[in-house]
């Protein structure tokens, strides 16, 4: 690990026609002038974060149709302002076999090489040289000049990140998008614990419940003793309505009640002397009231049971 | 070229958003049974609760059925109180007595057990009940 902490990356020149490079090594890649647009120019501003906001108003007129991503530097005082095409570069990195994860840094060929002195040859094919300032890629059939090693070129720190994806979207929109993603797990996250928090409150109340009441530990129990409850209240209602119907009967002089008893939910009645007429008055009030009777006649008396 | 992808980012926060929505889903799910479950017991607790207040509460039934017998007309009715129930009995009580009695037995929620009303004379029954508590 010591051993490839100090181990030194190879630089490589990327443009479309230089050689074929297979390579399976991280690499730190300088693109050919062919890649990218600049610009160098003075602007009435010092640093270099204003001048970023500035880029794409500045290639305004100057670039094709593209999806261009910008970088500015500052040298003295001239500003060297870029546009690039990240899915180009990529797909010309993939075209030469090189992988994304085998790119340690990706430099402008301005930002490292502006130092030469004439003409310089790249590769076997290529020649840069400077002009006013601007490094520019020259043709073949200039003459030679010195050749560069590019791996002994001491790299700056302006190199670039290349968005994979920013020909589809781009990083201020998916800044946005992580923002309002950010903002909707807050949200969904918030309302669990909130639901989280009512479901643990809920299950405790629901599990106290019969307890709070004194009642028995399982709904089962307490459904058979609401039944019994239930039958206990309707026999009662019951009797209390039979009662208030016994109390409504009219009865003639002579005619009385002997005796009422209510024994195994059945209400037993005897009257004595009772003339025909009362009796039928009586069983025409039970039938008209809907209760379940059966009458029984004796000598002198006469039976009226009420079945609760 | 090592910094991590903002796409791929965006998918990790999408993949946790979808993660968290249904840890949402499933705990409303649960409180929305929950919450039923609890609505059944608590309406459950409420019915019993009511109806043993009324029919199984022997101390407050013996309560009420003393402050009924304290009027000085009522002073003939016995009582008895058992184990589950509570026994009324008077062998020789005036008619009208027995009738504001009744009016007040029968208007509140006693489980009267048994009941039973002799004809002595023109004026006077026998009397006796039994209440379940």
């Amino acid at each position: 690990m010591f051993i490839k902490f100090n181990e030194k990356i190879k630089t490589i020149f990327l443009d479309s026609d230089s050689s074929e490079e297979m390579l399976d090594e991280r690499v730190n890649v300088i693109l050919s002038p062919s890649l990218y647009w600049v610009k160098k120019i003075t602007l009435p501003i010092k640093n270099v974060a204003d001048a970023k906001k500035l880029l794409p108003s500045i290639f305004e007129d100057t670039l094709p149709k593209g999806n261009y991503n910008y970088f500015v530097y500052k040298e003295e005082n001239v500003f060297f302002a870029f546009a690039y095409e990240d899915k180009v570069i990529l797909d010309l990195l993939s075209e030469k076999g090189i992988s994304d994860s085998n790119i340690e840094n990706v430099y402008f060929a301005q930002s490292e090489l502006s130092f030469i002195n004439g003409t310089v040859k790249i590769n076997k094919t290529q020649k840069i040289c400077l002009k006013e300032g601007v490094l520019i890629l020259l043709c073949e059939w200039i003459e030679d000049g010195e050749e560069v090693d590019l791996d002994s070129i001491e790299l700056s720190k302006n190199s670039i990140v290349l968005a994979q994806f920013g020909h589809i979207v781009d990083n201020n929109s998916l800044y946005t998008i992580w923002l309002i993603l950010i903002m909707l797990i807050g949200l969904v996250t918030t309302e669990y614990f909130i639901t989280y928090h009512k479901l643990q409150e809920l299950t405790t109340l629901s599990d106290n419940i019969f307890k709070k009441h004194n009642l028995q530990e399982t709904t089962l129990q307490n459904e058979t003793i609401l039944k019994e409850y239930t039958l206990t209240h309707s026999k009662q209602t019951l009797l209390r309505e039979y009662i208030s119907i016994i109390l409504s009967l009219k009865l003639k002089s002579g005619e009385n009640l002997k005796q009422m008893i209510l024994k195994n939910r059945v209400l037993k009645l005897e009257f004595s002397a009772l003339c025909d007429e009362t009796i039928k008055s009586i069983i025409y009030t039970m039938e008209s009231n809907r209760v379940k009777f059966k009458t029984e006649k004796k000598v002198n008396t006469w039976h009226l049971e009420m079945i609760l | 070229m090592n910094r991590i992808n903002p796409l791929y980012i965006a998918l990790l926060l999408v993949v946790v958003f979808v993660f968290v929505s249904l840890k949402l889903d499933s705990v409303q799910f649960e409180l929305a049974d929950i919450k039923d479950e609890y609505k059944k017991k608590a309406s459950l607790t409420y019915k019993v609760s009511g109806l043993q207040s009324a029919y199984r509460n022997k101390k407050e039934i013996e309560k009420s059925i003393n402050l009924l017998l304290r009027f000085p007309a009522v002073k003939s009715i016995e009582t008895k109180i058992k184990r589950d129930s509570i026994l009324l009995s008077s062998k020789s009580i005036d008619k009208n007595v027995l009738n504001l009695l009744m009016g007040r037995l029968l208007n509140r929620t006693y489980n009267i057990h048994s009941l039973k009303i002799e004809r002595l004379s023109e004026t006077r029954v026998c009397f006796k009940m039994e209440i379940k508590c």
